[in-house]
């Protein structure tokens, strides 16, 4: 017996090492790439942060940070200046001749360099100043920009508010609640499948070293497909969002409609990907033209690129991969198809 | 083709340890030898392949040299041999840096040399010079050809060492009974191997930027007090973890052909004095700068002026073998000094048997921050770039921070406790015997009381494997990124 016992408390002994030995060697692992890849430090990622002045998220005032995809998507630079804008451009120098961006992650340029985003396309191709004031953001958060900026000093002229079909168009409540719905997965289906998503999503956010084994693991393709077979890895095309109803549409278009009485406003229509993936393209089609009309019939207007984006047949080649917003490619499309359209509006 | 990079650590490795078990396996030890030989030449090749007839050159011309002395020990082919290899070396290494000052001091233009520094030529230049000098004073036993081609040309430490002596190294090569992936050796093969690619991978790759940033900033004007200081410090750290991971990464590698190499790297920063502190660092380079220059030059033989003189002369050779400039050789004249002003104090003040903890202490900040300036001189593009790095260090100069956050003082921090606390690869694996070490060396071993404990399965293991997946990650992800090893250039 007390041989038995010795060898049991023998081998609990080194069992209990061993597990502490192992959560030591997994922050060891996570520290390490953080001091080795930079880039995917959780500390060094775009952070949004409610602005005092604002009232509004936008990015930390001064400081740089990285956009990286762990499906290796994108892994960009940006920083943002002192007002917390992603622009190399100060708003408060901004006159009424000059031009305006305002919007949400797609404006913003989500995943592509500054320079690559269709406000610098614009920029370039009209040769003129344009401003780029978007955040993660929606219409409540847009509206809250508009004072921000006169505050700062900018006079604003023409202002192109881009209007994302995905999340944007909503019953906004009266009391304007700020919302912002999660860039990366909604959550479905069942108990088991929220809390993995739930840790996969808190490990994506928080660990450089999941960060790391899952964007090499992406790399796998028979291994990427074979976890999306059993399900722990959802594609792009799996995730669905509600569709607006008309009480959205009419709320929403109310919304833009009387900021367009104050500013000189053209609503930028960003389609949604359920175009031209998922179960729902035909609805989807039909929410996307309603809310054209809704804004056409108040007098507002609206640049739809849509026809441009099916051209070629394939308008998922303006989108990243594994990532809903605009690659550079799309960027330049949509820089050349605003110039097209607001020159010929001139 | 570096020992960090994709395809070297999944594509050459695996090929050449396969062809080398095929051959040893069917044929015979001597063939595995010959197919060695031609994995290393094909390593080195890859680099420039127009330089490998001049290491083939080399090879062979100290080869029949060698083969010359042994029949007869003639001064006039000692000095002969000794020409051609100094002469190599200094006209590939020295001949632009020696015209660029000619000019300068007659201001005027000489000659526009536009030489290639061979990959590796002070390296096996060395073991040669060392292999003929021994010759001559009758120390050496003569090889067979394959042997020697092996002894010059084995790619785990061709490139930036070990500097391995022909003594060691020959008997094995010649060993017909040499196996390949020994039982008892793949445990600190492996660990060895993993050990080194996650230090250069992440420790002194990642802390490279930092150094970078300082340095990159002194060039243009003198950085603020807090960033010289932390820029150093990360540069002595990052020059710490690339040698280490080499010199650890030669050894695994080595040992999964069944060979061991010298011990090279001794936890030198534990060092409590400038004098222990040679005895740890590049440790086959003080091998031979102590056997082949300065006992050769006199030693300490010919009394305290001349001892001196003899150790300076020695450590400023030992600087201009790091390179061809000036800040190499302040570098190894600071050095030089240090060692004087070492032995001079230990006239004072003798060696005890065992020193207070608060005096090796002492001693070991002290050595460190000496050896961090001489570092500066190292590291630094120009004497003036250097100047300006310790006119901020001594807060001579205000300067502009680069540096932002608190982050850095963070990593650097973590690295001065791994350096000083943790045990190195060695201490970890000695109960393999997996290196050749004199005594002085093997005295070290009992400096980190945690290295038993770290050295056992039950966290070896999980540490080793998170260290090995995190190092893969990183050379997968890095991928033609892979930086250089900093010995390299040498």
């Amino acid at each position: 017996m007390t041989g038995l016992a010795q060898t049991s408390a023998s081998f609990g002994g080194k069992a209990a090492v061993f597990l502490l030995s192992t959560a030591v060697s997994v922050f060891i692992a996570e520290w390490s790439v953080r001091l080795a890849l930079p880039a995917y430090d959780p500390a060094g990622h775009v952070v949004w942060q409610t602005h005092p002045r604002a009232g509004t998220v936008l990015g930390q005032p001064g400081t740089t940070a990285r956009q990286v995809k762990n499906s290796g998507d994108y892994n960009v630079s940006v920083r943002f200046n002192r007002h917390g804008f992603r622009d190399r451009q100060d708003v408060s120098t901004g006159h009424d001749k000059d031009m305006y961006v305002v919007g949400d992650s797609f404006a913003f340029g989500w995943g592509v360099e500054e320079g690559e985003r269709f406000s610098s396309v614009l920029a370039r191709l009209r040769n003129e100043r344009v401003f780029n004031l978007a955040a993660s953001l929606n219409v409540d958060g847009y509206e809250k920009l508009f004072p921000y900026a006169e505050s700062l000093g900018a006079k604003f002229g023409r202002v192109v508010l881009s209007l994302n079909m995905i999340d944007d168009v909503k019953r906004y409540a009266v009391e304007k609640v700020e919302t912002r719905p999660s860039p990366v997965i909604a959550p479905t289906r069942n108990g088991l499948d929220i809390s993995l998503m739930a840790v996969k999503n808190f490990l994506l956010r928080e660990s450089a070293f999941y960060f790391l084994m899952s964007q090499s693991l992406n790399h796998l393709q028979p291994l990427r497909r074979f976890l999306i077979n059993v399900g722990i890895i959802k594609t792009i095309n799996e995730i669905s969002s509600a569709l607006p109803d008309r009480g959205a549409i009419s709320v929403t278009a109310d919304r833009l409609a009387a900021l367009d009485q104050r500013y000189d406003l053209t609503v930028l229509i960003i389609p949604s990907r359920g175009l031209w993936v998922g179960a729902r393209r035909s609805e989807t089609r039909e929410v996307h033209n309603r809310v054209v009309r809704a804004l056409q019939k108040r007098g507002v207007t609206v640049i739809d690129p849509l026809p441009e984006l099916e051209k070629g047949d394939n308008p998922l080649q303006y989108h990243f991969r594994n990532d809903g917003h605009w690659n550079p490619r799309g960027h330049w499309l949509i820089g050349e198809v605003l110039q097209n359209a607001l020159s010929g509006n001139k | 083709m570096l020992f960090s990079s994709v395809e070297f650590l999944f594509i050459f490795l695996p090929a050449t340890i396969a062809g080398y078990a095929v051959f040893a396996r069917l044929f015979s030890v001597r063939s595995a030898t010959v197919w060695l030989i031609a994995a290393s030449l094909f390593f080195y090749a890859y680099w420039d392949a127009a330089l490998l007839t001049l290491l083939l050159g080399s090879i062979v011309f100290n080869f029949v040299c060698g083969k010359r002395l042994f029949a007869e020990r003639s001064r006039a082919l000692l000095w002969a041999g000794l020409c051609f290899n100094v002469g190599l070396l200094a006209y590939f290494k020295y001949a632009g840096f020696f015209v660029e000052n000619v000019e300068a001091a007659l201001d005027m233009e000489i000659a526009d040399l536009d030489i290639v520094l061979p990959l590796a030529i002070s390296f096996f230049t060395f073991q040669q010079i060392a292999y003929l000098a021994d010759i001559y004073q009758g120390k050496a036993v003569e090889p067979d050809f394959f042997s020697y081609v092996l002894f010059v040309s084995f790619f785990p430490q061709l490139i930036s060492g070990p500097i391995v002596h022909h003594s060691e190294m020959m008997p094995q090569f010649a060993n017909k009974e040499r196996r390949w992936m020994r039982r008892d050796l793949i445990v600190p093969a492996l660990g060895f191997l993993v050990m080194g690619l996650y230090k250069k991978v992440v420790l002194a790759d990642g802390v490279a930027p930092i150094a970078d940033q300082v340095f990159d900033a002194s060039i243009a004007g003198v950085p603020s007090m807090m960033d010289a200081w932390i820029g150093t410090l990360a540069y002595t750290f990052q020059i710490y973890f690339d040698f280490s991971a080499y010199s650890d990464m030669a050894i695994g590698i080595a040992l999964l052909f069944g060979i061991r190499l010298p011990l090279n790297f001794n936890s030198p920063y534990r060092a409590v004095n400038i004098i222990d502190f040679w005895r740890r660092w590049h440790m086959t380079l003080s091998r031979f700068i102590r056997d082949y220059i300065y006992i050769p030059l006199g030693g300490r033989r010919k009394g305290g002026a001349r001892r001196y003189s003899n150790l300076l002369i020695a450590m400023l050779i030992g600087g201009l073998w790091h390179g061809a400039g000036w800040t190499f050789i302040v570098w190894g004249g600071l050095h030089g000094v240090y060692l004087i002003a070492n032995h001079l104090f230990r006239r004072i003040y003798p060696v005890r048997e065992k020193q207070a903890a608060w005096s090796a202490w002492t001693g070991r900040v002290l050595t460190l921050l000496a050896v961090m300036i001489a570092w500066v001189f190292f590291r630094s593009d120009d004497l003036w770039s250097a100047s300006r790095m310790l006119q901020g260090m001594f807060g001579m100069v205000t300067g502009e921070p680069v540096l932002s956050g608190t982050r850095t003082i963070f990593w650097v921090g973590l690295l001065l406790v791994i350096v000083w606390f943790l045990p190195n690869s060695w201490q970890v694996f000695h109960r393999f015997n997996p290196v050749l070490v004199d005594r002085s060396a093997a005295a070290s071993l009992t400096d980190c009381k945690a290295a038993s404990a770290i050295g056992s399965k039950a966290i070896m293991v999980p540490l080793g494997l998170a260290m090995a997946v995190v190092s893969i990650l990183v050379v997968i992800d890095r991928g033609s990124d892979t930086q250089r090893f900093i010995y390299m250039i040498f």
